[in-house]
């Protein structure tokens, strides 16, 4: 029984602006000096932010048997994680990359059926379920690589098959 | 008998003038000098521009042109200041986070006070220098955004 759960990504895009240059003529005023005898050139640079913020495109969970002591089995639950990756991130002094995601946290056979199957996401340490449009992921300003975990699980289904859901990352600056 | 007609001529003139006078008529009967002074006064001309803004990694120039000023002069351009703490060659952005670059004409790097065109009028009236405005090192760049400041150009006529 194969379960996938299929992302979708969704990022913003910076805008740039072009200016005109001008100059200032410097001439003789009435005494023959220098008129106006300096004049300052504004010097700019501008530094667009740069990152690489990988999702994997799909996900599958595997099956994995929980037993007592004694060694009879107690559960059984489909579980894996996801890695979200940062690296080369360099935005302007206090702004960070935040990925949010999208899920009605259920897997299903198909859309119409009756039966679904729930599941939950947290992230990293965290010990409460992921919600929707939650944050999962928080990435700041930093050469080494970023990363931040998604554990997702869930029970054993009552029915045979293949279940998926779609989930959507959105990634924006905050 | 000889009849001896001595003429003796005597004739004395004496004419005297005081006046101020744009001109002197001289006629026939008389000779006189004068002097006329002829002035011409030229104004010094020139046009010196300083480009606005430039932005790191590109050119920009600095130019003189029609340049007409007293012999043995020269208009002279330079670089007498910048934003920089102390005169340095730094950008900043809204953060207050700075960063270094260089000037440099031709192959020389341009320090504060650096002279950056004279344009002698006994051998060209026109003139210009190209300075490049390096952009920093790209390992030193830690945050993204607009970062900006000032260098200052002065002009002056020099001997």
């Amino acid at each position: 029984m194969k379960k996938f759960i299929t992302m979708a990504l969704v990022s913003a895009m910076a805008l740039s602006v072009s200016i005109t240059a001008f100059a200032t003529d410097v001439k003789p005023g009435t005494d023959g000096n220098p008129e106006p005898n300096s004049a300052p050139t504004t010097v700019n640079l501008n530094i667009a932010p740069t990152y690489t913020v990988t999702i994997p495109a799909d996900i599958t969970l595997n099956e994995t048997k929980e037993y007592d002591g004694a060694g009879k089995l107690t559960a059984i639950t489909y579980k894996n994680d996801l890695s979200i990756t940062a690296e080369a991130v360099r935005l302007a002094e206090n702004k960070k990359i935040e990925v949010t995601m999208e899920s009605d946290f259920n897997l299903d056979t198909a859309a119409s059926s009756e039966y679904k199957l729930p599941y939950t996401v947290k992230v990293d340490d965290s010990t409460a379920n992921l919600t929707n449009g939650g944050t999962v992921a928080l990435f700041g300003t930093n050469t080494a690589v970023q990363t931040s975990t998604l554990h997702f699980s869930a029970d054993n289904p009552v029915y045979a098959g293949d279940y998926s859901d779609n989930v959507t990352f959105t990634i924006k600056l905050v | 008998m000889k009849k001896i007609i001595t003429l003796a001529l005597v004739s004395a003139m004496a004419l005297s003038v005081s006046a101020t006078v744009f001109a002197t008529n001289i006629t026939p009967q008389t000779s006189d000098w004068c002097n006329t002074n002829i002035t011409y006064s030229v104004a010094p001309t020139y046009t010196v521009t300083i480009p606005d803004t430039v932005t790191l990694g590109t050119s920009a120039d600095v130019s003189a042109n029609n340049v007409v000023v007293a012999k043995g002069s020269k208009v002279v351009v330079k670089l007498t200041g910048t934003s920089g703490t102390n005169n340095a060659f730094t950008v900043k952005n809204t953060e207050g986070e700075e960063l270094a670059y260089t000037v440099k004409n031709g192959t020389n790097n341009v320090n504060v006070g650096d002279t950056v065109l004279t344009v002698n009028p006994e051998s060209a009236t026109t003139g210009s220098a190209t300075l490049d405005f390096n952009a920093p090192d790209a390992n030193s760049i830690k945050y993204s955004g607009t970062y900006s400041g000032t260098v200052t150009f002065t002009v002056s006529i020099e001997n």
